[in-house]
């Protein structure tokens, strides 16, 4: 009898001590303290100098509704009435900047009219000298615009680490270019052949060019003979790949012709396969060029 | 006038002489009307709460912080027999401290109590001593905070703990809430 009471009290005192490992292991994720004034707007003040402004903002009118709920938080209103005030004024001030900043580099991009290469620009250090001209004439632009929204330096510099600005920035390093050269891609090729330093470039178009018309005249010859064997006609060994040669001559530049000619060896080595298939040997013509002769190794 | 003078009759006019020029002395001295001695004279006050914000402070090993590292304050305390008291001499401690009506509080993570010095004015010294604070988990406080609390004139320091919270008065006294 004895026995029995000592085990039930032995599994009660286990139980016990279960119960309260798992109330001190709990315990922390239970107590987690809720926000106070000073932290929302130390919390404010660091996204702001982070340049996040919806963040700092979002914070701010945490820390008014605090003081305004319970203003026992704020018992001399040192938040609400000097603290809060500027810290929400200037995150007024930078969003507003911001937001300008963001329409200016809309309104820019938008803007952006690459000149007539082909009537006003003869070489194509002109045409760099002209991109090197708008992005000068944007960045003073933008410095005016940020200016006359912003007046202190110390917001200015606020106003550099937002994403409005970055965006802005982006204007410059990528969105200028990239406009030019979509709009120009045509007709830069025919510009190459006036800048010296650059002739080596157009003899290696001019080269990857004549390969294209070999591999084009050698593909019709295979083609002929598929026709006459009556085998049927496929698109991606034949016709499919005809628009991307006519894209690489009008403006995909020299990376899309090399290219072409290293895949024209494979597609050849296809098509030439699918002839030896029926009866013929033609194997032997292995075509010009880097990468024929081991791409029709493999097809056969 | 005293009862020691008009004893005899002979000395009596010589004494009450001697008697009246010494009443008279000492109401010169003491400017005419006798005052009372008990009542000091009043003395001129304004409004004066002296309040900081939740300060971070570092507690270098030898004890010592710098507020000069938060300008405008400026100057230095040591809390070495705060920081030997609580177990933690010789390691930094990222502790807080808030000014609350001229007296400063001061705690941090992993202390067991909170600490409060008054300075002396007119001296570089101060007193200080701890107050405990109940349900403090492990003996040792955890994610402890200091905020002000109250209303306008009769603020609490309130101290946030993973155990509770704890209200200081403006009169030093300890409370479950902010009267």
């Amino acid at each position: 009898m004895p026995a029995r009471r000592t085990t039930r009290l032995a599994l009660l005192a286990v139980a016990l001590l279960v119960v309260m490992a798992a109330g001190v292991a709990t315990a922390p994720a239970a107590s987690k303290i809720a926000a106070d004034p000073n932290e929302l707007y130390e919390r404010a003040s660091a996204k702001l100098q982070k340049g996040d402004l919806p963040g700092a903002s979002t914070d701010a009118a945490r820390l008014f509704d605090l003081v305004r709920a319970h203003p026992q938080w704020d018992p001399d209103g040192a938040y609400a009435q000097t603290l809060l005030p500027p810290l929400q004024a200037r995150i007024r001030r930078l969003k507003a900047a911001s937001a300008t900043l963001d329409q200016w580099s809309e309104k820019a991009l938008a803007e952006l009219k690459p000149p007539d290469l082909k009537s006003r620009i003869s070489t194509v250090k002109d045409y760099t000298h002209w991109a090197t001209s708008v992005v000068e004439r944007l960045r003073a632009d933008r410095t005016a615009v940020v200016a006359a929204s912003l007046a202190s330096p110390e917001e200015r510099a606020l106003l550099k680490r937002t994403p409005a600005w970055a965006r802005s920035e982006r204007l410059f390093d990528n969105d200028v270019l990239k406009g030019m050269a979509d709009k120009t891609s045509d007709d830069i090729l025919g510009l190459l052949s006036g800048d010296l330093r650059l002739e080596t470039v157009l003899t290696r178009f001019r080269q990857l060019k004549r390969d294209l018309m070999e591999a084009i005249a050698e593909r019709d010859a295979l083609q002929e003979k598929l026709d006459r064997l009556g085998a049927p006609r496929e698109p991606e060994a034949g016709t499919a790949w005809i628009p991307w040669t006519l894209a690489a001559l009008l403006g995909g530049g020299c990376g899309v012709l090399a290219r072409l000619v290293r895949d024209r060896g494979r597609r050849l080595a296809v098509m030439e396969s699918r002839l030896s298939g029926c009866g013929t040997r033609d194997r032997d013509r292995s075509l010009p060029g880097s990468g024929d002769e081991h791409a029709t190794r493999r097809a056969a | 006038m005293p009862a020691a003078c008009g004893t005899h009759r002979g000395r009596s006019a010589a004494r009450g002489l001697v008697c009246l020029a010494t009443a008279a002395t000492l109401s010169c001295a003491t400017g005419g009307a006798p005052r009372p001695t008990s009542t000091p004279a009043p003395i001129s006050t304004l409004t004066y709460e002296q309040d900081t914000l939740r300060i971070p402070i570092r507690i270098d090993p030898s004890g010592t912080v710098s507020f000069a590292e938060k300008p405008p304050l400026a100057g230095r305390i040591d809390l070495a027999p705060i920081v030997k008291a609580e177990g933690l001499a010789g390691k930094p401690v990222a502790a807080q401290a808030m000014l609350h009506y001229g007296r400063l509080y001061v705690v941090a993570d992993e202390f067991r109590s909170l600490w409060e010095i008054t300075p002396r004015p007119g001296s570089s010294v101060a007193g200080y001593r701890s107050i405990p604070v109940p349900h403090v988990g492990a003996g040792r406080l955890k994610e402890a905070r200091l905020s002000r609390y109250g209303s306008p004139g009769s603020s609490c320091v309130r101290l946030d703990h993973a155990g509770g919270v704890l209200f200081i008065t403006p009169d030093g006294d300890s409370r479950d809430a902010c009267p």
